[in-house]
């Protein structure tokens, strides 16, 4: 799946990267922590599949990223 | 006709050693309390005990100190729900070698009620990492002051997590054998910065000079890899984790993890991780709305939520039914400060060390894992015993809403100090109350006249059996490590100190009958020497199986948990007949 929205740094957990889509849904992000902090702030197209498994975010969907775009 | 050596009424005979058993309990208890004080005398000089360079200062208004202060959540706040105090005590550390010259200084003073140094008080064991004064999450959580009675040694910790990196604040020492559930292989270690975190919290080293403390330093850590390097894993990882550790010994299981799906498997391992006698204490999820994550909310399951330095829910926290207990989480919303501290890996390393502030339910939960461990070190071996005690020890929580709290605000100390005071105070009463029933009996029946009373053995017996040493332990407990056994009844020791099934020893009549077998064979006087010893030991024991009996405190491998009150007071009954035949002027033939 794509999504497009905004890469933010949460402070939880030791830290955290969530992605804020278009569409006001949210994504913790499973990724490299460099890429993802390279995206922070920024537009971005995030292309991964969504993880249905547990982790330490527990605060919603996760999405296993494939592939950051900025855009 | 009374026979002439009546020279007292048995039943006044008995209220007078009653009376001084109690009186002695009593005795005990202020002793042990004094252990716990942690209010030093106003006028207290300086001397060997001093802790060197810290003073505490109790000042009529906020105002400027000498040197740094370290401890000054009194001054700021009204710090996890203590009452406030319109009196302000700070803690302040000075150069070592001039705390005379500046306790002379602020005695002085006239806005300052008191100053004093900070001693080693009575037992109150202050660990010299540097950092533990930034560490205000253990001590809201109680953690100071149970470490005196006890600091977890002898349980085993499972952190299913990202696994842990033998970092050098932990000691590896207290690192057992793990798995690596994500890899397949037996490589446990860290290489996210999560578990590592988890597991300082619970464990890291105290008292070493070094870094920061934990809540249970004597714990054994065991590292399961369920959570690859993202921090994020299967549902089949974890509940296989959670089978492995308390198949490999495990009785507290740390998971700092969670997700929104329920998991049957998952359920499944969570129920028979509990029905195996171990506590599995879970995460309640960050979402900071209505909706506790698995597998917290799985039956079998003890579920926390996440409070910041005030005691209040942190925003971050879910909650909701299913949470038991509130722990300290951090919320850095506060501050950097107000988040939980612990040595971990630095961000993007795989091998470097750091200090780092984390907040989150993860961070709650391991404080809570660390408490059941050091309650499980003092013989409660029943998970849904050491529950109930974390639960009914709990703080008051800012509001009555057992949906953010639970039962309300971990504390440990006051956990501990039931387990060990309270509960030995009720073993005593039970062994009393036995040996005053055998005792009537026996006279009864003619088997003893009254004028033959128990002598001092006897009632140091029934002291050791009932756990009554269990009292003095946070004078001794952990200040010598020899003796910490002393915070557990005799009954516990075979299972605390050799292998879980030994508990079988220890948790029934076996030791009291085999001891009152070959006194009740021997010849006179039984009751004043080694036989008394013996008699009193076995109403000492059997006031402990029923206490365990009745707390429900134990399990044993192998036992239904349904069983276990009745092997408890059956084996309770038949101690305290081995005692009772001991009661007897003639030696059996």
């Amino acid at each position: 799946m794509k999504v497009t929205g905004t890469v933010e740094f949460v402070d939880l957990e030791g830290g955290l990267y969530r992605l804020t889509a278009d569409d006001g849904k949210r994504y913790t992000l499973l990724g490299s922590r460099g890429e993802l902090k390279a995206a922070t702030g920024k537009r971005v197209e995030v292309e991964g599949a969504l993880d249905e498994g547990f982790g330490i975010g527990m605060s919603g969907a996760q999405l296993r990223v494939a592939r950051v775009k900025k855009i | 006709m009374m026979p002439p050596d009546v020279v007292v009424a048995p039943r006044a005979s008995l209220r007078e050693r009653v009376a001084v058993g109690l009186v002695a309990a009593g005795a005990l208890l202020l002793l042990g309390a004094a252990g716990c004080s942690r209010t030093p005398a106003p006028v207290m000089e300086l001397g060997e005990d001093d802790v060197p360079g810290l003073i505490e200062v109790e000042l009529r208004a906020p105002a400027q100190v000498p040197g740094t202060v370290v401890d000054q959540e009194e001054q700021e706040d009204d710090l996890y729900g203590d009452a406030f105090s319109s009196e302000f005590s700070v803690e302040i550390r000075v150069e070592p070698g001039t705390e005379a010259a500046v306790l002379a200084q602020l005695r002085a003073r006239p806005d300052v009620i008191w100053a004093e140094p900070v001693v080693r008080y009575q037992g109150l064991w202050i660990p010299d990492d540097p950092d533990f004064s930034k560490q205000w999450h253990l001590k809201a959580a109680g953690a100071e002051r149970a470490w005196d009675t006890t600091r977890g040694e002898g349980v085993t910790v499972a952190v299913i997590d990202t696994g842990i990196y033998p970092v050098d604040d932990l000691d590896p020492a207290r690192l057992v054998k793990g798995w690596n559930f994500v890899g397949h292989n037996d490589d446990a270690r860290d290489d996210h910065a999560h578990g590592t975190h988890v597991a300082g919290t619970i464990a890291q080293s105290t008292g070493n000079g070094k870094g920061v403390a934990g809540m249970a330093p004597r714990a054994r850590l065991m590292p399961i890899k369920v959570l690859s390097q993202f921090g994020s894993g299967t549902s089949h990882d974890i509940a296989e984790g959670i089978r492995w550790a308390v198949d490999h010994g495990a009785r507290v299981l740390n998971l700092s993890l969670g997700g929104g799906g329920r998991s049957l498997a998952m359920e499944s391992a969570v129920e028979y991780a509990h029905r195996r006698g171990a506590v599995v204490v879970c995460a309640a999820g960050n979402t900071g709305s209505r909706g506790v994550s698995y597998p917290a909310a799985y039956r079998g399951a003890f579920a926390v939520s996440a409070v910041g330095p005030q005691g209040k829910l942190a925003p971050y926290s879910s909650f909701g039914p299913q949470i038991a207990i509130a722990a300290p989480g951090g919320d850095k919303s506060q501050g950097e400060e107000a988040g939980v501290l612990q040595q971990t890996l630095a961000e993007g390393s795989t091998s470097e060390a750091a200090f780092r502030w984390f907040q989150g339910t993860s961070m709650a939960t391991p404080h809570v894992a660390g408490a059941a461990a050091l309650v499980m070190s003092l013989g409660v071996t029943s998970p849904g015993a050491v529950e109930d005690l974390l639960r009914s020890t709990a703080k008051a929580a800012p509001s009555n809403d057992p949906e953010r709290y639970g039962a309300g605000l971990l504390d440990a100390a006051a956990a501990v100090r039931r387990a060990t005071f309270g509960w030995g105070l009720w073993r005593l009463a039970f062994a009393i109350l036995g040996a005053w029933v055998a005792l009537r009996h026996a006279r009864g029946i003619g088997q003893l006249r009254a004028a033959e009373k128990p002598g001092a053995l006897f009632w140091a017996g029934l002291g050791v059996g009932a756990g009554a040493l269990a009292l003095l332990a946070p004078i001794a407990g952990e200040r010598i490590s020899a003796l910490s056994f002393l915070a557990l009844p005799p009954a516990a020791w075979p299972q605390r100190f050799l292998v879980p099934v030994a508990g079988y020893i220890g948790w029934s009549a076996l030791v009291p009958f085999a001891l009152a077998l070959p006194a009740r064979l021997a010849s006179r006087p039984l009751l004043t020497a080694f036989g008394g010893l013996i008699a009193g030991l076995a109403f000492g024991w059997a006031g402990t199986l029923l206490h365990a009996a009745i707390w429900r405190t134990v399990a044993l491998p192998f036992m239904p948990g349904l069983l276990m009150p009745f092997w408890l007071l059956a084996s309770a009954f038949v101690a305290w007949a081995a005692g009772r035949g001991l009661l007897a002027r003639e030696p059996l033939r």
